[in-house]
């Protein structure tokens, strides 16, 4: 088998894709918490993901891919057999895994894939892992039934109150009722910046695994910076775990605009269409409902 | 005389209720109308109540007329609507209308998602112009009350240009009444009934092979994010608009030019124009795309070893100037782009003038169906300046002399005279030209002009066989005038700021001329417009009032006919992949 082959491709829920790539190298050395950067083509980007499960056995590492911009939109148009121009890893710092006692973990979007192995880990150090998953609606939850092996309890948040639990993982946190001793989140920045803010008014330690822009993911470039703690930090190499008390947010979501105009340009130079369907064909056509 | 809302109102004139009151700026909320198209009646959310007639009727589909007393705001109607509104939102995702983060989330999360699936208002491209927001905010909807049910349709994304998330859809019909009625098309049908209906084509086949021409008339009338235009939806607000004409082919159609960060985002048809707002595939989607493409000239350009080096504008002009005095006035000639604006043929004459040459050329673009950009305002500009249209040489004659200079490429398509005979020493694709420059009919002259002037927007095999290469400014980038099919002067402006270093074309003749130490030089592009304007107005106008006097006389005519693909001479659909799929269907 050659290397970087997409072994399995699907969308689990509207924009997450789930990658199972064969990369035996990495598989053999990731650790919980710790990123790969994929490299789609020859020209593309190198655009940095969460590790959201491995196999040593079989050599394959999983992600989940949220379709967010170009790079993006072409990974999620490829398909199963495909290769990767480049998967590196694993990156990142791992967060300290032990006994802390009763442990929350919390994710959304990507990271309802992401916090699997963190929670699985924390669970085999014995702690007590109370795992809360957001979304918007209920249709959006995916993962579930391996965060429930993980988790002494597990919960799901929606904004629209789909799941039976109106509102998101911070507003959950501050109803638990429950002493936490440390809590772990992995998600779009602004959830971790809210989850953040519920813990600090608990005096809850917490990590976050924070999203920063990356290019090399190897700490060359100095695109990643982030400011915690008011010192200038490498989310690639000094991260991505950091203590989300002391992050800089507004620096943070600034630095990430920062390249908006070209994110958006980009559009005009790659198109998609009549690329996609012809092996799907135009299966779910539109008055057809999946299931 | 009638009332509406405790307000006296005139009937201007005759029309519906909903017509009535908008005239008389009543807000009444709908939105499946549609300001060129009979009423509909779908969404039933302007249902008022009229004194002496029992229930609700809708105000879209109810003549107005005199004495009516009409109550279109009170509790009770908005109750109703909103238990319809809340109905559509059961099927549209609502999470974000309702989500308790929903303030503090639009304040940090000021970057656009980007997503190919849209699952909330947050993610949607939409957002800033969405009619279904402006209703719940209209209603104060703060709940909905029903169970909300996610599609789960596939987007479609496998034609060309525009992306379609039918989960998004509200069953308005606008997209399929605009592509039916206005433009002719009929390429989108509801489908099902009941609870199933949808929007789809016919038996599920892809717009593509239905003969969709990709005008864009359905995503311009899209209320919600369903439909949406795949290159251009992520920009956002644009930080200004221009209202200009499209100067790709000679009808020259409205457009309003979205401007965000110096950079032309997007165009989109100017209702108030001619054309009634519409365009074709290239006023809607290409303009933006090929304006940014990185094939454009970027800076002036001198062969020097047989390479062709960056160079600042006082060295291309003076290399341009020096190498000019080396012929003989009978040596040079020049082939002017049917896509030029007045001004920048204007002056080009100007120079032709002042050189003493008589040898000019227009590379037409008539065989495609619709004129150059600029057809007519270019032989009429010749006529004015002296060169009868009898005495007008062929492009391959010009590009046989031993001095050209062009402001096209010349290859197929713009210069091919016989179609489908393009070959020879420029390629296509853009690959350097070896031997010589194609021409039409597809005879390459056997040689290359010694001196080759190229002053054009896009890289091409004639620019790369250039002995200086002067990077012009599009029809969107500069204030010009063109004349358009019907005899009409029409006004370019500029909207974006100007591509990396290129120039308006008559400003970079003009510095030519100054060069060159000779009259005729003109200040600002309102100078050479005053310089022909007098005479380009006692040309003979076209009769075209019959015509242009129906109000989808633009549908019509795309309908049969395809607008030329091609701009100064360059191939488009070898800019744009999308563009090509669509060529390659019709």
């Amino acid at each position: 088998m050659s290397k970087f082959k997409i072994l399995e491709k699907e969308m689990v829920v509207p924009n997450i894709y789930k990658f199972v790539v064969h990369a035996p190298e990495i598989a053999e050395k990731s650790k919980p918490g710790q990123f790969v950067i994929f490299i789609p083509d020859e020209e593309g980007e190198r655009v940095p993901f969460t590790i959201s499960d491995w196999d040593r056995d079989e050599g394959t590492i999983t992600a989940f891919i949220q379709e967010l911009g170009v790079s993006t939109m072409k990974l999620a148009q490829m398909k199963m057999g495909d290769h990767l121009e480049g998967v590196v890893g694993p990156l990142g710092i791992v967060p300290e895994i032990k006994n802390y006692g009763t442990v929350f973990v919390g994710g959304g979007c990507y990271g309802i894939g992401a916090v699997y192995p963190l929670a699985h880990a924390l669970k085999e150090a014995g702690n007590r892992v109370i795992t809360v998953i957001e979304a918007r609606s209920n249709y959006l939850f995916y993962n579930v039934e391996n965060l429930e092996k993980v988790s002494d309890a597990l919960m799901l948040a929606t904004s629209d109150g789909s799941s039976g639990n109106t509102g998101k993982v911070h507003s959950i946190l501050e109803e638990l009722g429950e002493k936490v001793d440390k809590a772990f989140f992995m998600g779009c920045n602004f959830m971790l910046m809210m989850c953040s803010q519920a813990t600090r008014e608990h005096n809850i330690d917490t990590e976050v695994s924070l999203n920063a822009l990356m290019v090399d993911g190897t700490g060359m470039c100095g695109c990643c910076r982030v400011t915690v703690g008011g010192e200038t930090k490498y989310a690639c190499v000094d991260g991505p775990w950091f203590n989300g008390h002391e992050v800089d947010w507004d620096e943070l979501f600034k630095r990430n605009s920062q390249y908006v105009m070209d994110e958006a340009m980009a559009f005009h130079h790659f198109s998609i269409g009549c690329r996609q369907d012809e092996e799907q064909g135009r299966v779910e056509k539109s008055t057809s409902k999946k299931e | 005389m009638l009332k509406i809302d405790g307000k006296e109102v005139e009937i201007k004139k005759s029309g519906t209720i909903l017509e009535v009151a908008r005239d008389a700026d009543i807000y009444i909320p709908t939105l499946c109308t549609l300001k060129e198209l009979p009423a509909f009646g779908a969404c039933r959310l302007c249902l008022v109540k009229i004194e002496g007639m029992r229930g609700y009727p809708p105000a879209c589909t109810t003549p107005a007329s005199d004495g009516m007393v009409i109550t279109t705001n009170d509790e009770e109607l908005n109750d109703l609507r909103r238990k319809i509104l809340e109905l559509l939102l059961s099927e549209h995702p609502n999470s974000c209308i309702l989500c308790e983060d929903a303030e503090t989330c639009a304040k940090y999360r000021t970057c656009p998602m980007k997503v190919g699936q849209i699952t909330g208002c947050q993610l949607c491209p939409n957002k800033e112009h969405c009619e279904l927001k402006d209703v719940i905010e209209y209603l104060g909807i703060e709940k909905v009350d029903y169970d909300f049910e996610y599609k789960d349709m596939d987007v479609e994304r496998s034609d060309p240009f525009f992306d379609r998330d039918y989960n998004l859809c509200i069953l308005c019909g606008r997209c399929v009444r605009v592509c039916e009625d206005i433009r002719g098309m009929g390429v989108l049908a509801f489908t099902n009934r009941g609870h199933e209906t949808r929007i789809d084509t016919s038996f599920g086949k892809s717009h593509l092979e239905l003969g969709c021409k990709f005008c864009g008339a359905c995503v311009d009338v899209c209320p919600t994010g369903a439909l949406s235009a795949r290159a251009t939806k992520w920009h956002g607000e644009p930080d200004a608009t221009v209202s200009t004409v499209c100067g790709l082919c000679n009808i020259n159609c409205g457009i309003v030019a979205g401007v965000k960060w110096g950079k032309l985002v997007e165009t989109t048809p100017d209702s108030d124009s001619y054309t009634n707002g519409q365009l074709c595939v290239l006023g809607r989607f290409c303009i933006a795309t090929i304006t940014n493409h990185f094939e454009r000239l970027k800076y002036p350009l001198v062969r020097k070893d047989d390479w062709l080096i960056p160079v600042d504008w006082d060295e291309a002009v003076e290399s341009a100037v020096e190498g000019l005095k080396n012929y003989q006035p009978q040596d040079v000639g020049f082939i002017l782009s049917s896509d030029l604006s007045n001004e920048a043929a204007f002056t080009l004459l100007e120079l032709a003038r002042a050189l003493g040459t008589e040898n000019i050329a227009i590379a037409s673009d008539a065989s495609s169906g619709f004129g150059g950009g600029n057809e007519s305002g270019v032989s009429a500009l010749c006529q004015l300046s002296g060169f009868d249209e009898e005495k007008l040489m062929k492009p391959e004659e010009i590009a046989g002399l031993k001095a050209v200079y062009t402001t096209q490429h010349l290859a197929a398509g713009g210069i091919a005279t016989d179609s489908g005979a393009a070959a020879g020493g420029v390629d296509t694709d853009g690959s350097a030209a070896a031997d010589g420059i194609a021409t039409g009919g597809g005879v390459a002259t056997s040689e290359k002009p010694e001196f080759l002037i190229v002053q054009d927007v896009f890289e091409s095999g004639t620019s790369k066989a250039a002995s200086i290469v002067l990077p012009a400014l599009s029809f969107i980038e500069t204030d010009g005038t063109t004349v358009s099919f019907d005899g009409t002067l029409r006004i370019l402006r500029a909207a974006p700021e100007p591509y990396a270093r290129a120039r308006p074309d008559w400003k970079i003749t003009n510095d030519i001329l100054k060069g060159l130490g000779k009259e005729a030089i003109f200040e600002t592009h309102e100078d050479v417009r005053s310089a022909f304007e007098n005479g380009l107005k006692e040309l003979p106008q076209p009769e075209l009032q019959d015509l242009l006097s129906e109000k989808n006389w633009l549908p019509k005519m795309l309908k049969e006919r395809n607008p030329s693909f091609s701009y100064r001479g360059v191939d488009l659909t070898r800019l744009m992949d999308d563009l090509k799929t669509v060529w390659e269907a019709v």
